[in-house]
């Protein structure tokens, strides 16, 4: 973003970036920069804190009335009020299917939090689910066919079948996580936890980038093995193995 | 949190050795007071209108955001699975703050919002960002847009 500011600064419209790794900032020296020290994601810090939001972005824009640069880079120094975990919080959906990761435990799971997940959509009035043109329930059947065998084409025309595998899984990590965050302050952590740690959806993601790597098919394995877990929670199963 | 000693090891080695580019000049276009500056939104979350096109890792290229379509039209589509998603999943303003920038030009604080944003991918390479530039800021000083916030994620 730092790069895209000094080029549109150079076309004679001022700018000012947010910025969230402050050492490539330093490095590109855009004309006006605020640094946050938030998590990558939410560069206005947490959600559902307008509040604390609305002095982000007054921080950032009251940069534009200075007239001591270029260049300006300044710090927030404030962290996010969900940077830590809310000792309150529980996963409002405990999945009684504990074990398995068939197409069936799958769908199980999506039976007990689909009403959670309709409460979210209607207090919220919106969601993030829709990249793969799938509903849930022909996502779910999705990943679940993808536990057997990669499939040659995709039920979606405009995606390719690496491509349905990876907006399918986002569709249904946003799902589950618009549901368990509905109630209560959950940090990130916790809903990562929650979602990796005690569901059919994170289990089934994870054996499915399993799959993916041992795979010779090469879409399945860049997805399923780039695509589906995030690298921090790769490093964290990693390091929690026995050496 | 987004210092580089709170990510893990493989995040923190690509980010902390990541090729940045650097520039001889250093542009500075002053704005009118903020009160009377029009604002706009550049996001690197390669938004998209729900039902369009999602962002494929090779698009470079940028696309409009209508100020007033509705946050569940909006959706995420950016490639890489390693920035945090649950803050955008409960409240789209943690990264792309229209309502916040209304609440400001209702107070008089800023002069007014842009009726059209803009987003892109961001993981491109700086190399291929000039021709977005140029194409984004004509659009901006077209609609007589003062400054641009640019949000990544």
């Amino acid at each position: 973003m730092s790069a895209l500011a000094h080029m549109i600064e150079s076309f004679g419209v001022a700018t000012v970036v947010i910025s969230l790794i402050r050492l490539h900032t330093e490095k590109i020296r855009p004309p006006r920069a605020l640094w946050v020290p938030f998590q990558l994601g939410r560069p206005l810090g947490s959600p559902g804190e307008p509040a604390f939001q609305a002095r982000v972005l007054r921080a950032a824009l009251a940069l534009l009335e200075r007239r001591d640069g270029p260049v300006l880079l300044e710090d927030f120094v404030e962290d996010e009020p969900r940077a830590v975990d809310d000792p309150d919080w529980n996963a409002p959906f405990e999945s009684a299917v504990t074990a398995g990761i068939e197409g069936a435990a799958l769908a199980e799971e999506l039976r007990q939090l689909r009403p959670l997940y309709d409460q979210a959509v209607a207090a919220r009035g919106r969601s993030t689910v829709g990249l793969s043109g799938l509903d849930l329930s022909q996502a779910v059947d999705f990943l679940a066919s993808c536990l057997s065998a990669f499939p040659a084409s995709s039920p979606v025309p405009a995606l390719t079948p690496g491509q349905t595998l990876r907006f399918v899984a986002d569709d249904l990590k946003a799902a589950w996580t618009e549901a368990a965050s509905l109630n209560g302050r959950p940090s990130s952590s916790q809903l990562a936890d929650w979602l990796w740690q005690r569901t059919a959806l994170g289990r089934t993601l994870l054996r499915l980038r399993e799959l993916a790597l041992a795979s010779d098919n090469a879409p399945f394995k860049a997805v399923g093995g780039n695509l589906l877990v995030p690298g921090a929670r790769v490093a964290m199963i990693e390091a929690a193995k026995p050496s | 949190m987004a210092r580089l000693s709170d990510l893990h090891t493989a995040s923190r080695a690509r980010l902390s050795e990541l090729e940045c580019p650097s520039y001889d000049t250093s542009p500075w276009v002053q704005t009118p007071t903020l009160d009377r500056s029009r604002i706009a939104i550049i996001s690197s979350a390669a938004l998209i209108r729900r039902g369009d096109p999602v962002f494929l890792p090779t698009d470079t290229g940028w696309r409009p955001v209508p100020h007033a379509l509705a946050d569940n039209d909006l959706l995420v589509s950016h490639v890489s699975i390693n920035f945090d998603r649950t803050g955008l999943q409960q409240d789209m303003e943690v990264a792309f703050p229209r309502r916040h920038l209304d609440a400001l030009a209702d107070a008089g604080a800023i002069g007014g919002v842009a009726s059209t944003h803009y987003t892109f991918m961001g993981s491109n390479d700086p190399k291929v960002l000039g021709e977005m530039a140029r194409d984004i800021a004509g659009r901006l000083k077209a609609e007589r847009i003062d400054a641009a916030i640019l949000v990544p994620v």
